[in-house]
């Protein structure tokens, strides 16, 4: 899994390309555990995220959990498998999909 | 990267913890006369040593019997198992039992009302019967007892449950010596008949506390169908007339013997009988592998079929080899046993238990085999039963009986297996072809993939890759192979989660048919059906899982030998 991270004021985007998944979802948890602060707009591009599990949605319910305090959160450009896998488990309910 | 070999696949790890238990039933079987005579000939006396052994085909031909229905049940009940027909595999059961009680109760009924004539059909001498007839009385009980009991072992064995099935015979073994040497003394002969009698009711009680166990998978419904037990029949065919054969074959060279060699070397024979039984022994390594094979025969899983049986061949050949050298080194140690010290026999009991355990490699083949090839060809699994138990043996041993004396009898139980197994492997060349040998499987039909891991986070990631890989190279549409791999993934995590304390394997098999693509994936960890929507939700994983359950529309669990075994159907329109 590739991340590319690029902060612009106080706008925080993590473009994420393979899959986020059970051994993958810790690199992502260690690049935005803790690195949030300030952060008022934390945005998730996934156009070229194959894969998600439930290790990668767990991140993600954290991120919001935080962004929730202090801002927003978005993901964008899901595919339709990953945008499928939101609607299964109701996550699309939860997080901002764009 | 996932590891494959015996070690580190779901199938090897369950085939090895049945083959101890199987062994050892097999064991179990040949020791319940064996101890008879053992403690006969040595705190009774050989007259009670005779006696017995006139017994002995009775007994063989009981576990005849109980083999024509307990062996063919199995089958039957595995493979209605693999195909996910639960209703059907009860029905087997049910039938079953009830065979079992009626062969019981006829059995008893024969013996009890010819006793006379079938003492004079097995040649039982005048001045052996009143030795014979006080444990026959309590024989009697063990016929009544035995076909049920025999059946039960066979099935908690193939529900999963090999801890029960070992501590049933082994109770079964140990009451026998006990309860023999605690009733010999003021019995006599009678009190091994009972001895064997109260080891058969305990035996028989352990096997039923499988039925109050959580992995208890036999349900009993009242059924019989004249279809139904021809089929019972068929799939019996090998083992159930390798009792006969054998019956037949002691029973005719015991009379060969008395006519044309010397008497005295008499408990030679009765000891080589014994040595020629333990054969079975390598009886237990397809008895291990038979309900793994049924279940994949059923689930038409050929690479399943064939990865079970590369480890029964390497099991073979390790079992055969050990069982020779044991038999040379221990051949002094046997004759011991036998109370054979006259030193006019003794050099001829330890050469002849050493020249008749050459055969066993090829013998354990033909032990493994037969059984095998019943699913195809029942005539054929008999005529290797026939070669290898009654007709070589008895040809060798008279041909060479006849020239030699005893000495060529035993030269003629060494050469037979080879000639036997010859004779086989040129009959299934000529039916058969090479193409075919020796698994009889069509090697250009496998449709599965399996593939099989310890549950780790690693393991179970590489395991998804693979199937996902696999998916996608035989041109499965994206949204599929992406199910198919969460599934891998969450399934595989969850079972993780759930048994972190003990090493677990899972075997994940997929199938494309028609536009679909079946899924079936099988652990040994603790028991739960993850296709329960009502499954405790303790994290966000097994929140998924449920999630994922509740969409799947093409599900099913099935309780397998005591392992989880769960089933999926993937299409276009799989997720409602």
């Amino acid at each position: 899994m590739k991340i590319e991270k690029t902060t612009a004021g106080q706008t925080m985007t993590f473009a994420v390309e393979g899959r986020l998944d059970t051994l993958t979802a810790p690199q992502l948890d260690g690049e935005i555990q803790g690195k949030l602060d300030g952060v008022t707009e934390l945005i998730f591009d996934f156009v070229n995220l194959e894969y998600i599990s439930s290790a990668g949605l767990r991140i993600l319910l954290s991120a919001q959990k935080v962004m929730n305090k202090q801002g927003r959160m978005v993901i964008r450009n899901a595919k339709p498998e990953v945008k499928e896998i939101f609607e299964v488990t109701g996550f699309n309910d939860i997080l901002t999909l764009e | 990267m996932l590891k494959r070999g015996i070690l580190h696949s779901f199938s090897g790890r369950r085939y090895l913890s049945m083959l101890f238990v199987s062994s050892f039933s097999m064991v179990a079987e040949i020791l319940v006369m064996l101890i008879c005579k053992i403690i006969a000939s040595n705190l009774i006396g050989e007259t009670a040593l005779a006696a017995v052994t006139m017994v002995t085909p009775l007994f063989s031909f009981v576990l005849f019997v109980g083999a024509c229905i307990a062996c063919g049940t199995t089958i039957c009940y595995t493979t209605a198992v693999g195909e996910l027909k639960p209703e059907e595999a009860a029905k087997h059961f049910g039938q079953g039992v009830l065979l079992a009680l009626f062969s019981g109760v006829v059995l008893f009924g024969f013996f009890a009302l010819a006793r006379d004539a079938i003492l004079e059909f097995l040649g039982v001498p005048p001045e052996l019967v009143m030795e014979v007839l006080p444990f026959y009385k309590w024989f009697l009980g063990v016929v009544l007892v035995l076909p049920v009991g025999y059946f039960l072992s066979e099935l908690v064995y193939a529900d999963g449950d090999e801890v029960l099935t070992f501590w049933s015979y082994g109770i079964l073994i140990a009451a026998e010596v006990a309860l023999s040497l605690y009733f010999v003394d003021s019995m006599g002969i009678a009190g091994l008949g009972l001895a064997l009698f109260v080891a058969s009711i305990l035996f028989l009680g352990v096997l039923l506390l499988h039925f109050f166990k959580k992995s208890n998978s036999l349900h009993f419904k009242l059924h019989v169908n004249v279809k139904d037990i021809a089929s019972v029949f068929r799939f019996s065919v090998a083992k159930s007339s390798a009792y006969l054969c054998f019956s037949i074959f002691t029973f005719l060279l015991t009379r060969f013997f008395l006519r044309s060699c010397d008497p005295d070397s008499m408990p030679v024979l009765a000891m080589i009988f014994e040595v020629v039984e333990l054969g079975s022994v390598f009886g237990g390594i397809w008895l291990a592998a038979e309900p793994l094979v049924s279940v994949y025969r059923g689930e038409r899983n050929l690479i399943g079929v064939r990865r079970v049986m590369k480890y029964v061949n390497e099991s073979i050949l390790v079992e055969g080899v050990l069982m020779t050298a044991f038999l040379i080194v221990w051949a002094p140690f046997l004759a011991d046993l036998f109370h054979i010290h006259s030193t006019s026999i003794l050099p001829e009991a330890i050469w002849a238990v050493r020249v008749a355990s050459i055969g066993c490699l090829v013998k354990a083949f033909q032990r493994v085999y037969a059984p095998f090839y019943q699913h195809h060809n029942p005539l054929f699994s008999m005529f290797i039963v026939l070669m290898r138990d009654l007709l070589m043996p008895i040809l060798c041993c008279v041909i060479l009986g006849s020239l030699y004396g005893s000495y060529g009898i035993w030269v003629g139980l060494a050469v037979a297996p080879f000639i036997s197994f010859a004779i086989c492997v040129v009959a299934f060349l000529a039916v058969y072809g090479k193409k075919y040998f020796p698994l009889l499987l069509h090697r250009g039909k496998d449709m599965w993939k399996a593939e099989s891991c310890e549950v780790t986070p690693q393991n179970i990631v590489a395991l998804r890759d693979h199937m996902g890989d696999y998916l996608r190279k035989k041109n499965v549409e994206n949204s599929i192979c992406n199910k198919v791999m969460l599934l891998v993934e969450e399934l595989g995590m969850h079972i993780y989660d759930v048994n972190r304390n003990r090493k677990v394997y899972t075997e994940f098999s997929v199938r494309i048919f028609q536009g679909k693509v079946i899924c079936v994936m099988k652990d040994n960890g603790v028991l739960q059906n993850m296709t329960d929507l009502e499954m405790v939700v303790s994290d966000l994983r097994a929140y998924f899982v449920t999630a994922l359950m509740a969409y799947q529309r093409e599900k099913l669990y099935m309780l397998t030998m005591s392992y989880n075994r769960h089933v999926f159907r993937f299409d276009r329109e799989s997720w409602a």
